[in-house]
Order: structure tokens, then sequence, then C-alpha cells
């Protein structure tokens, strides 16, 4: 498979420039991988929400833990970045530096902008629940009319309104200064359908 | 996709009812090699086959 055959493009807003980037097909593999990642910044979350219940000794030791684990998964996340996203165009970013591929995009921006762009790859990559929806028949009318079974299967998945994503910018994600934590998965920016070919392979 | 679909997914009849099912992966290599997203809409695709064929036994 090759990821870059027909990359996604997508739009992440970055000190506050919306910039066209193109997100990478992922593999099965990849996407278990990335769900992986998904649960844990959500039990890493929910670890989080409950410290402030817990002894101070307790609290300090769990710090501890979370900063390990904190430091590996947001070794993950970039790596994920690096190798799925590339900009449409290279752009010089407020820090200086040079944004021309994932790599770069990781060292030009902070945890909160790598954080938005990990979404934005896990969400174009993810067959949303209204396409899901869309490509269902209408199942009212079983009585065999041709009305019944007329929205033929090919339809869904090729829908352009069915694969756009919710509006407002990735980098609405709210992240902390130290951590990888869950952010609300919509916040990436709308951008074009994907291509309507299908592959060529078979 | 269409044509993607039906390369990919042949009909079962050799049970107690006609099953769509995947028979052939859409791209080289194994199943963890493949599109992710392409195979969820595959699936999307093959549920939809299959809620359909259960509607046409239940006319026949």
């Amino acid at each position: 498979m090759d990821r870059w055959a027909r990359p996604r493009p997508e739009s992440i807003t970055l000190d506050g420039v919306p910039r066209a980037v193109e997100i990478a097909r992922l593999s099965v593999g990849e996407m278990a991988n990335v769900r992986l990642y998904i649960r844990m910044l959500s039990l890493q979350e929910q670890r989080l929400a409950t410290l402030a219940d817990r002894p101070v000794l307790e609290q300090l030791a769990i710090a501890r833990d979370e900063r390990d684990a904190n430091e590996q998964l947001g070794t993950w996340i970039s790596e994920v970045v690096t190798t799925s996203l590339r900009p449409v165009t290279p752009w010089l970013a407020l820090s200086g530096v040079e944004v021309v591929d994932g790599q770069s995009y990781c060292a030009a921006y902070d945890n909160d902008a790598i954080l938005a762009a990990f979404w934005a790859i896990y969400l174009r990559n993810t067959l949303t629940e209204e396409t899901r929806k869309n490509s269902a028949s209408p199942r009212g009318s079983a009585d065999g009319s041709p009305q019944s079974e007329s929205p033929r299967r090919g339809d869904a998945p090729e829908s352009p309104a069915g694969d756009v994503l919710p509006s407002d910018s990735t980098s609405a994600a709210a992240v902390s200064v130290t951590t990888f934590p869950i952010a609300n998965p919509s916040g990436t920016t709308a951008a074009a359908s994907r291509p309507a070919s299908v592959l060529s392979a078979v | 996709m269409q044509a993607l679909f039906d390369a990919t997914h042949e009909v079962d009849t050799a049970g107690m009812a006609a099953v769509c099912r995947l028979v052939r992966l859409p791209d080289a290599g194994g199943a963890s090699d493949q599109d992710a997203w392409l195979l969820d809409a595959l699936e999307v695709l093959r549920d939809e086959s299959n809620a359909m064929l259960a509607e046409a036994r239940k006319r026949a």
C-alpha cells in the first residue's frame, strides 16, 4: 500500500494561520497503534482527573509515573505525525523552523499542535459515523419496492459530505504543558473530499 | 468503490443463507498492511449487502 498515493487534504490552524497539509493513508496495523495511543491518552486523562483526590505522596508517585509514560506516549504520537503528515507547500513557522515535512512540523510546534495533527491523522483515516449512516438503505419499506434498495452500496464512501470533518481549528485542542491529554477530536478543519478513484490494484 | 467491492467480495451460498464475504484483500500484503479507511468502507458495504440479502430472503 502506497501511503502517499492518495493523501487526504486537511487544514490545521497554526499560529492563527490555516495551513494546508496532506495526511497519509494509514494501514490497518498503523491505525491499530493510533487507536492504542488514543486509548492510552484517555486512560491518562482519567488518572489525572482523580489525581487531586489522592494523598499527596500518592500524587507524587503517580506524577512520576505519568511523566515517564507521557514521554513515551509523546514520542509515539510525534512519530505518527512525523510519518503521516506533510505540508502541501512549505511554510516558515513563528518558531523560525521551516516546515517541510512531518519531522519539521514536530520541531516547529508544541504539544498542542502535534496533538492536533495527530487527531487530524486519526480522523482523516476514520470512517465517520455520518458516512456509515449515509450508507444505510432506507429500510422502512421492506415490501420489495425499488425504493427500498435504491441507495446502492457503493454510494456512501464516495460521498463528499460524509467524509468532511467538523469545522473549527485543530489548534483548539486543549493541551497542558507537560502532558498529551485526550482532546476533543472534533477540532479539525473541514477539507475537500477524498479522491473518488478506487485502487488500481484489483 | 463498487468495482473494488465486487472484486474483493463474493456471495457465499454454501450455508443456510447467502452471505457476502471478503474473499480477497484489496491491496498487496497481509491484513495489517491494508488501507484502514478502505477496509472500514468495505465493511460498511458488506454489512449493507448482507442486510439487502437478508431482506430478499425474507421476501422470498
